[in-house]
């Protein structure tokens, strides 16, 4: 990490790394040293929704998975229900079995890179190890077979959407109606070569994450730990689904606030606020109004939220987790690891289910239809958190007006709250060590965000940090890129 | 592209680039004109960027020549990959080649033989066109490689 300190008093880390896109941390400084505040800015723009009007709706499920390299099946997905929403269609048993498919494979495929690729570094490297090896070269060279495992975890996740479109990223394929093309018998057993593997190094990630609780429980219950609301997409049920299913809202004690809440109503109860330092919105829950109604998306909220899980594997790991607060939800952001790798193993089981589906290579993939309303929306669980298309056309289809709510940003309140609550925790005066700037880092990490999602921004992800003292001054800038 | 198939393969030139930023795609456009002469054991693949994931793809091959534009420097540069000292990738959507060797050796514990050639670009616009200057190093690129294959 570069760092440069001017005569005033004020820290910039830049830039965050191991995190998807671009951005800077600043920390204030009161006149003791001590920590009062820190931001996390987002400073990308890229305006998707903007360009996108014009484009007749169809083109949607093919646009938006530009968006994103790591995210681009959920972007799809969405972008398809909402068009079908204008249509008035469904798609085909198949054509929605096989897009369940590629978007468990996103969910395997993001979750692996985020934990071992991004994350698990700070565990099995230490805090304080040599930023230039902190990484997957890092584990690389510390523990091969553990960076191979994580390497082939996600390859398996590619190799699902590879196998179905062609492509591993931004894939293309999913269109209103279904799927354009059809899982075949070769590429279905092919598949099912990877299951046992994936589960065993699924299965390996979780010990190792657990056994690192273990050994520090006073630092993971503590990292970042403060109460939020909670959303999350649930079946019937309320069981735990990630490609279709009705929203549900929980309080900080775990209260439903709202269950089984048809997505395409959501503005009813989310609302957005621009804020002055970042091209990242607040949005919040709208009954409870701003501040009191920042909430949390993605698998600490997901897991937070549900009531079960679909497949056994999982759902014994859900009850572990549930047990850690007595069934009330977790606060804790480091949990964001442990249960992300909880949704990695139900989705492995899940994947498999729907590989034996008999049904599965039928070419009966699409339905047809054509423009027959003036407004879809349509949303999915992504790696993230929840994420919504929200589509407005004219009487000829052309997009009027196009609205993407992304999971980081509906993360981005409690990622201001978890960079001050660490800041606080770990830095004291202007020259704070390279550790505690990496814990700090940490924080954001753990929401695995991607802010070229949330801005639609394009780049790497570089992060600044600054801290400031009491008048305002920066009296230190770290850089890392 | 079937997956199987590669493994019988000798050789495999990848050819780097978005082909929707002019000379960006001068890698794919070299890679195009590779592949259109059906040389016997030559593999040809077409990507926007390298994932660590592909590594264990290309091991299965003899010789690997990435072909990528370049902003500056030499109008073509085609060197062999030396293994250095470990370096981190900026982000998870890029990795060097000089990465891609090391992890290579350090993951799956295997030397690969594999080569750049860089080839100057001028115009990196939005557009589909290779400029003038691009083509004319393309061109000798693909000279360059289809000699080094014999």
């Amino acid at each position: 990490m570069d760092s440069q300190v001017n005569k005033e008093n004020t820290i910039l880390i830049s830039p965050v790394t191991r995190i998807e896109g671009h951005a800077k941390i600043t920390i204030d400084l009161g006149p003791d040293g001590k920590v009062i505040n820190a931001k996390f800015h987002v400073n990308e723009f890229r305006g998707f929704e903007k360009f996108c009007e014009g484009r007749y709706f169809t083109e949607m499920p093919s646009i938006t998975p530009r968006i994103c390299g790591i995210c681009p099946v959920s972007h799809s997905v969405s972008s398809a229900k909402a068009c079908e929403m204008i249509m008035g269609i469904k798609p085909t048993y198949t054509g929605d079995l096989v897009r369940r498919l590629i978007h468990l494979g996103q969910m395997i495929s993001s979750h692996a890179l985020s934990f071992f690729h991004l994350s698990s570094p700070d565990f099995i490297l230490g805090w304080e190890s040599d930023p230039s090896l902190r990484n997957i070269i890092g584990i690389a060279q510390k523990s091969p077979e553990l960076a191979l495992k994580g390497i082939r975890l996600r390859k398996f996740g590619q190799e699902i959407s590879e196998r179905i479109t062609g492509k591993k990223i931004h894939i293309m394929g999913i269109v209103p109606g279904g799927m354009g093309s059809a899982l075949t018998e070769e590429n279905r057993k092919a598949l099912l070569g990877w299951i046992q593997e994936a589960t065993e190094t699924t299965q390996i990630g979780i010990d190792l994450i657990k056994k690192y609780h273990d050994q520090n429980k006073e630092m993971v219950n503590t990292f970042a730990a403060f109460p939020t609301l909670y959303l999350g997409t649930v079946g019937p049920q309320g069981e735990l689904e990630l490609y279709d299913g009705k929203l549900r809202f929980i309080d900080e004690n775990g209260k439903v606030l709202q269950d089984q809440i048809d997505p395409k109503n959501y503005l009813n109860y989310i609302a957005e606020r621009s804020i002055d330092w970042s091209y990242l919105k607040y949005p919040y829950y709208k009954p409870y109004g701003y501040g009191k109604g920042f909430y949390r998306v993605g698998p600490l909220a997901r897991l937070n939220v549900a009531s079960k899980m679909k497949t056994p594997k999982a759902q014994k790991e859900f009850l572990n987790f549930k047990a850690m607060n007595n069934g009330k939800p977790v606060h804790g952001t480091f949990f964001y690891h442990y249960t992300r790798l909880i949704e990695m193993l139900g989705s492995i089981e899940e994947a498999e289910r729907i590989l034996k589906d008999p049904k599965i290579t039928s070419t009966d993939v699409c339905s047809a239809g054509k423009h027959n309303c003036n407004e879809g929306i349509g949303s999915s669980e992504a790696p993230r958190g929840t994420l919504f298309h929200h589509y407005n056309t004219d009487n000829s289809g052309k997009l009027t007006g196009v609205n993407l709510l992304i999971a980081t940003g509906q993360n981005n309140p409690a990622m201001n709250q978890s960079v001050l609550e660490v800041a606080k925790q770990y830095i004291q005066g202007k020259t704070p060590k390279e550790g505690a700037l990496n814990r700090v880092e940490a924080a954001i990490r753990c929401y695995d965000p991607c802010l070229s999602c949330s801005t639609h921004a394009i780049g790497s992800m570089p992060m600044i940090i600054e801290i400031k003292d009491h008048t305002g001054e920066i009296v230190n800038v770290l850089k890392r890129g | 592209m079937s997956l199987n198939e590669d493994k019988l393969k000798n050789f495999l030139v990848i050819g780097i680039g978005n082909p929707l930023r002019c000379d960006d795609g001068v890698g794919p456009y070299v890679a195009d004109c590779i592949e259109a002469k059906s040389l016997s054991g030559v593999k040809v693949w077409i990507t926007q960027q390298l994932f660590i994931e592909d590594i264990e793809r290309m091991l299965e091959f003899k010789r690997i020549i990435l072909v990528d534009a370049s902003t500056g420097g030499l109008p073509i540069d085609f060197h062999l990959v030396e293994k250095t000292q470990l370096q981190a990738p900026s982000s998870s959507h890029h990795l060097s080649a000089e990465t891609f060797v090391n992890l290579a050796s350090s993951i799956y514990q295997k030397d690969v033989s594999l080569s750049l050639c860089s080839i100057r670009g001028s115009c990196f616009d939005v557009g589909d066109k290779i400029s003038p200057e691009a083509q004319k190093n393309a061109q000798k690129a693909v000279h360059l490689i289809c000699d080094s294959f014999r």
